[in-house]
């Protein structure tokens, strides 16, 4: 029988091992809009992980407060008096160097969020967007990942579409059931001997078969698969969200 | 006889709840304000208000916390569409409906119903809450 040591003695199950405590994220909100403050303030609070620790009409009470609070975010709207385009986050950004700062407004404007990351935001979320999105950020945030809403991410997909200089293909060539899930599949990166496998065809058969659809509809490489398949909807949106951040 | 006050300042929302909810036992009168609204509580006692959010002047929550100080036997529910006008603007599930309609819920208010709702749905929350 197998002797049992001194620490068999104690209450742990695995000695030494203790589970962190998890504390709630520190959210300070600047908006000058009371309603938007009480209202997040509101659907924050109800989440187990996050606190709000303040809030401020304006952005020097808002940037008094995260000197006091030491949040762990601040959520922060562009437009309030005396304060446009990206001025609020640029004065977050360089009075509290540590402080991680997401945008939350009704603009959607790609300069506006192009200059919200260059003037140091490290997530944007419009208004319209779902709540989820927003506690999906807010969470992505705290533990320091760059975080966006769907919106901003259909929009920053659309122009990625249109910067890649190629105009689309007609988007309605008539397509077969198999011609789709190939086209997922390539437009996914899976290799061919994958998709051989997975459709138990050939390997050769599978190489034929994707170069002449290729041919028909005028793709003459992966990428622009992807953004055939992008534009005739073939990808989900969580897809989407992958090819996006993996590239 | 039962008294519903509608506070919106869309007319075809004022005229659509007007018009649906009012029946042979329940009067429903209408303001476009809150300080309309409040001054017609004040006039004549209600049993149930129906406040929007974004309003011209005092919005629906700061209404919220007055009738939940001064009346508070009326129940209240809040309705918002996230500040846009009409069917097509609505915003129900976005987070600046579900931000008004939270502040509400804390404000006091007994029931919130995003727009747009349906008939049916605003009948069973007024059930509910009544």
């Amino acid at each position: 029988m197998a002797r049992l040591d001194s620490s068999a003695n104690s209450d742990a199950i695995w000695p030494g091992f203790t589970r962190s405590e998890a504390k709630p994220i520190r959210i300070i909100l600047i908006d000058d809009h009371r309603i938007v403050r009480e209202g997040i303030s509101a659907l924050l609070t109800l989440e187990n992980d996050m606190a709000v620790v303040g809030d401020a009409g304006d952005l020097d009470t808002g940037i008094e407060l995260v000197h006091r609070h030491k949040p762990d975010l601040v959520i922060c709207d562009l437009t309030m008096p005396g304060c446009t385009g990206t001025i609020a986050v640029r004065k977050l950004c360089r009075e509290c160097p540590t402080m991680r700062v997401l945008v939350l407004s009704a603009h959607d404007s790609l300069e506006c969020i192009r200059e919200s990351f260059a003037a140091g935001a490290i997530g944007y979320v419009r208004k319209d967007a779902l709540r989820v999105d927003l506690l999906a950020a807010v969470r992505r945030v705290a533990e320091g990942a760059q975080a966006i809403c769907l919106g901003v991410s259909d929009m920053l997909m659309r122009n990625w579409l249109l910067e890649a200089g190629t105009t689309p293909p007609a988007a309605n060539a008539p397509l077969e059931p198999e011609d789709r899930q190939i086209l997922r599949l390539i437009a996914l990166g899976v290799p061919t001997w994958r998709i051989a496998a997975d459709l138990r065809r050939g390997v050769k058969v599978v190489e034929k078969y994707r170069a002449n659809l290729m041919r028909r509809l005028n793709l003459s490489s992966t990428a622009a698969v992807t953004r055939y398949a992008v534009t005739c909807n073939l990808l989900s949106r969580e897809e989407v969200d992958r090819l996006v951040s993996a590239d | 006889m039962r008294r519903i006050l509608v506070i919106d300042d869309e007319p075809f929302v004022l005229d659509a709840l007007k018009r649906v909810l009012a029946t042979s036992t329940v009067a429903v009168i209408g303001a476009s304000t809150a300080d309309a609204g409040l001054s017609a509580m004040r006039e004549s006692p209600v049993d149930l208000v129906i406040v929007d959010v974004i309003l011209p002047g005092m919005d629906g929550v700061a209404a919220i916390k007055i009738i939940r100080r001064d009346f508070p036997a009326v129940r209240i529910i809040a309705i918002s569409g996230g500040g846009n006008f009409g069917l097509n603007a609505y915003l129900p599930d976005a987070i600046s409906t579900n931000a008004y309609l939270a502040a509400c819920k804390t404000a006091g208010a007994d029931g919130t119903l995003a727009k747009p709702f349906e008939t049916a749905e605003l009948r069973a929350l007024i059930d509910q809450v009544t």
